[in-house]
């Protein structure tokens, strides 16, 4: 008795304690790791920093700066606000028609909310920057030729990416994602009852949505606002590349800048970067009151279908901005920098003869940078996405869901998803280019900064991988006497193991396009794909920045379109 | 002697959650003995699934004692908990829980191959067990191709394959239709009379239980009301809960006049003679009266019998049966009859039934 007793206490976490096992101990241990290198970083920046932040508040409100930050922004205003007004207006109608029209999206809806990762942000806006460039866009070339038919002759234009129109637009496009998730989600936890309730009580269609449907989903367009405001402040490589151009500084570029110059002014760039520290986690602490359940008591929780309204003629109209949003943010981009990467020179005046594949040979082969920016991505996006997806799906498997072990975790690995990325580049610089630990210019600050970056992604696609298994799987286990590791490997590891995949490409496809933190960290010592081409494009070789860019565009559509099939297959055994 | 395969002494599960702490079980003692069929009846939320995961083991309680075939695996006071996979049990559960990456047959595999059982013997030893409950050639079948009977089907063959004679099932049953439901159930008892497992089954279908049980037990929240055979508690319910929860019935207010060999009962129609009754009931207790609807009449009228009159408001037609709604002055009776009757609708009738079918329980005013 007293062996069987002494033997099942090791047990005992897994009903309900916080007991520690050799597996749990490890685990706990590198969440530790991970927490530290978020916490570590920005104290001893704001440490040794101290003065020098002090200081640069003076410099902000009367000094030099005093002219340029007020400047920035309300260029960062201007951007997040307009960008996440178009992209709510054009992410709820998409979503609405997706899931309450018969002009359901089907395929080009699953592949809406991906589109930033089929085609990473930054080879869209080179992509775009290449189309609208007022002298050289490709877009902008034919149509001064079809404007000269009617008398109207310019040397520029008549479009000009480096804007602030330009800037709002495209940032835009890359927040109609988070919209298009949020408020789909939303109308699909609607119970249609309410919504046919008002039908038969004599509402037309429209009416039905502006009085029934739309305040039943307004906490999530409150969220998606939230969501939109959060992403623009922190998105860099739209600013980056657009705003030299255009002179227009937002704060992410702006605290880039700050140190780059000579010598860095490190003081203001932390204080910068603790004020957009701040402002996101007001935001977030304001999106989860709204988010609170039971706010919206009329949405029931179960998936229904729906009888889809009826467009009639309008359907088209649908199709057709879908369809342009695809265009917009993948076809025409891609197009743009397909033309630029085959000319021996960027010309808006294509010949054909001259088309030519060294740039891709030059990029993949010869350029020691590029060639070495290419290899540590791949690498680092490998062993990110391992590392992270190992950590976290032993997390999400290992740990009963509604355990404490579990709730501590989940805590652990969101915090790092609401610092954006300038912040951890920021801290990551001043923290680690002194003693004890000088890692600044090695691969490794790199990895560090990466692993630190998505372990809150992996963390949600290993959690939702779990739970789609449901725990009676693993209960069943139990009682058909296998042990706890034994559950873990041979029955929900297997199962979860599509989602675990999907987990997997996401985090590698974010770790290679990743501009944020790469710029930072990045330089000719470790080279990596989002610096060198910030780099190629700020020295103008731009068939080689196309090049690039269309490689890793491959590398993600191939992966994510890996995920689609894992994904896809998985519903259909899961539901047959 | 022979011991019970499972004895539960003084069970506790506290449930402790943000809102605060819920006692989902508060101190439940059970023996089930060899060979036994106990059924777990009671209504939604009154700990029924939470008593069988923790003698299964997938929930640890708060106090108390599990002892399975003389092997204590849980106790509070001596700090044992065997884990579920030590515990020499199977379970059956409500969503099946096949594992659908693997096929049928590995499915009734693995609990052998976990107990180191050769591929081989495990592989005849499953296939023995799938023939039994007739799914002998569905074996290469995935639970993805099978209908919710036959991935249940395969469930069962899990859970009896290792052979360790008690199974627990937790409302196996009440995702089928009405058809296969009957079906299956009389299969459960032949494959019961055959292997002889003991079971412990949860349901809150009367019907099933009634049908299924060598003994019911009665789940009130958190503590059992009652324990015995189908019949016991049908015709026999300790308290007015069981004899509300198990069927229907129709129920009175009175006070007791007198104790004797019968009880007399002052109520709103009349004074009525009761033979069922608690010994410790005194004149002028404050009661209430249970009598079912099938063991009242309109013509049977025997000798002995209470009667009263009442206003035949309306029939049912059920098939089966007949249900007649009667006005009488203490409210609304039902009556139930297999016949039909003579009296049609608004007219007077006199009903009578027994005195030793009419229950008294104490009544707390
Ligand atoms: N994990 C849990 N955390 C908190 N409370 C729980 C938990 N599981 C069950 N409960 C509560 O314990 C009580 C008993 O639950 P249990 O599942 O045993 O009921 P049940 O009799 O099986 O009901 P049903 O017939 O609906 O299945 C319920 O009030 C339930 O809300
Ligand atoms: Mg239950």
């Amino acid at each position: 008795m007293s062996a069987a007793a002494g033997a099942s206490t090791a047990n005992r976490s897994r009903v309900s304690r916080l007991k520690l096992t050799p597996f749990s101990t490890v685990l706990w241990l590198l969440l530790l790791a991970i927490v530290v290198l978020v916490v570590y970083p920005l104290g001893i920046a704001i440490v040794y920093e101290f003065e020098n932040i002090v200081k640069s508040f003076g410099e902000i409100t009367n000094g030099p700066l005093s002219r340029t930050v007020p400047t920035v922004l309300w260029n960062t205003a201007i951007v997040v606000f307009g960008a996440t007004f178009f992209a709510l207006l054009v992410g709820s109608i998409l979503a609405w028609v997706n899931e309450r029209s018969d002009a359901s999206l089907g395929f080009i809806g699953q592949l809406l909310p991906l589109c930033a990762l089929i085609v990473p942000p930054i080879a869209g806006v080179i992509g775009w920057a290449v189309l609208l460039d007022p002298r050289a866009g490709l877009l902008n070339f034919p149509l001064r030729q079809f404007l000269e038919l009617f008398g109207i002759t310019s040397r520029v234009g008549p479009f000009n990416i480096y804007t602030m129109t330009g800037l709002v637009l495209i940032t835009g496009l890359y927040t109609v994602p988070y919209v298009f998730l949020v408020v789909s989600a939303a109308l699909q936890r609607v119970d249609p009852a309410m919504e046919e309730a008002s039908r038969t009580s004599r509402a037309g269609p429209l009416k039905t949505m502006m009085r029934v449907t739309l305040p039943a989903i307004k906490p999530a367009f409150a969220a998606a606002i939230l969501l939109g405001f959060i992403s623009g402040v922190s998105l860099f490589s739209v600013p980056a590349v657009l705003g030299g151009g255009a002179r227009i500084d937002v704060i992410s570029v702006f605290i880039f800048r700050l140190l780059q110059a000579y010598p860095a002014q490190t003081g203001p760039a932390i204080t910068l970067s603790i004020g957009l520290l701040v402002m996101v986690q007001i935001m977030l602490l304001l999106q989860n009151l709204i988010a609170q359940p039971g706010r919206n008591a009329a949405i029931s929780g179960k998936g229904f279908r729906h009888t889809p309204v009826r467009l009639g003629k309008l359907r088209w109209l649908a199709y057709a901005l879908a369809v342009l949003y695809l265009f917009a943010t993948s076809v025409l981009p891609i197009l743009g920098l397909l033309l630029v990467s085959l000319q021996p020179f960027w010309t808006p005046a294509v010949n054909f003869a001259t088309l030519t594949l060294a740039n891709f040979n030059f990029v993949l082969f010869e350029n020691r940078q590029t060639v070495s920016a290419l290899i540590n991505s791949l690498t680092l996006g490998f062993i990110v996405a391992s590392f992270n997806m190992l950590v976290t799906g032993a997390i999400a498997l290992h740990f009963n869901r509604n355990g404490v072990a579990r709730r501590i975790a989940d805590i652990f690995t969101a915090l790092p998803a609401t610092i954006p990325h300038t912040v951890i580049g920021v801290a990551f610089i001043l923290a680690f280019s002194r003693e004890p630990i000088r890692i600044y210019g090695t691969t490794t600050i790199l990895l560090l900064a990466y692993i630190v970056m998505t372990i809150s992604y992996a963390a949600r696609a290993s959690a939702s991988a779990a739970a789609s298994i449901g725990t009676e799987l693993a209960e069943a286990s139990r009682v058909s006497k296998a042990s706890d590791l034994r559950t873990l490997w041979k029955i929900s590891l297997p199962l979860a193991m599509p989602g675990l995949v999907a987990g997997w490409i996401m985090v590698f496809v974010h770790t290679v396009g990743e501009v944020t933190a790469s710029a930072f960290l990045s330089g000719t010592h470790n080279p990596v794909i989002g610096r060198v081409l910030l780099d190629l494009w700020n020295f103008g070789n731009f068939p080689q920045v196309a090049a690039l860019a269309l490689i890793i565009t491959a590398i993600s559509t191939t992966l994510v379109g890996i995920m689609l099939f894992i994904t896809r297959r998985g519903q259909r055994t899961a539901t047959s | 002697m022979t011991s019970p395969r499972v004895s539960v002494r003084n069970l506790t599960k506290i449930y402790k959650t943000k809102r605060g702490s819920h006692v989902a079980l508060d101190n439940v003692s059970l023996d089930i003995d060899a060979g036994e069929f106990v059924v777990l009846l009671g209504p939604s939320g009154c700990g029924k699934t939470t008593l069988l995961r923790c003698i299964a083991g997938l929930e640890e309680p708060d106090a108390g004692e599990i002892i399975i075939d003389g092997k204590l695996v849980f106790s509070s006071e001596k700090g044992v908990y065997v884990p579920p996979e030590r515990r020499d049990l199977s379970m059956v559960f409500q969503s099946y829980a096949l594992w659908p990456h693997l096929s049928v047959l590995d499915n009734v595999v693995y609990p052998l191959r976990n107990t180191g059982k050769s591929s081989a013997d495990a592989s005849v030893l499953a296939k023995e067990a799938l023939a039994k409950v007739g799914l002998g050639d569905y074996s290469a079948r995935f639970p993805g191709q099978l209908s919710g009977g036959q991935q249940q089907r395969v469930a069962l063959a899990r859970a009896i394959v290792s052979g360790d004679g008690l199974i627990l099932f937790d409302e196996p049953l009440s995702n089928l239709d009405a058809k296969v439901r009957e079906r299956l159930r009389l299969e459960l008892l032949s494959l019961q009379s055959q292997i002889n497992f003991s079971a412990v089954y949860v349901t809150h279908d009367q019907i099933e239980a009634l049908a299924l049980a060598d003994r019911i037990a009665v789940m009130d929240v958190g503590r059992i009301a009652q324990v015995g055979s189908p019949e016991q508690i049908y015709d026999y319910p300790n308290s007015r809960y069981v004899a509300d929860f198990i069927g229907s019935a129709n129920e009175f207010a009175g006070t007791v006049k007198s104790v004797g060999d019968v009880l007399t009962v002052e109520t709103a129609i009349g004074e009525l003679e009761v033979g069922n009754f608690h010994s410790d009931l005194v004149a002028g207790q404050p009661v209430w009266l249970v009598v079912r609807p099938e063991h009242c009449s309109f013509d049977g009228v025997g000798e002995g019998y209470n009667r009263f009159s009442g206003t035949l408001v309306r029939t049912l037609y059920l098939g089966a049966s007949r249900q007649h709604f009667v006005e009488t002055a203490a409210g609304e009776l039902v009556v139930t009859t297999q016949t039909p009757i003579a009296v049609g609708e608004k007219e007077p009738v006199t009903i009578g039934c027994a005195p030793q079918r009419i229950h008294a329980f104490p009544r707390e005013v």
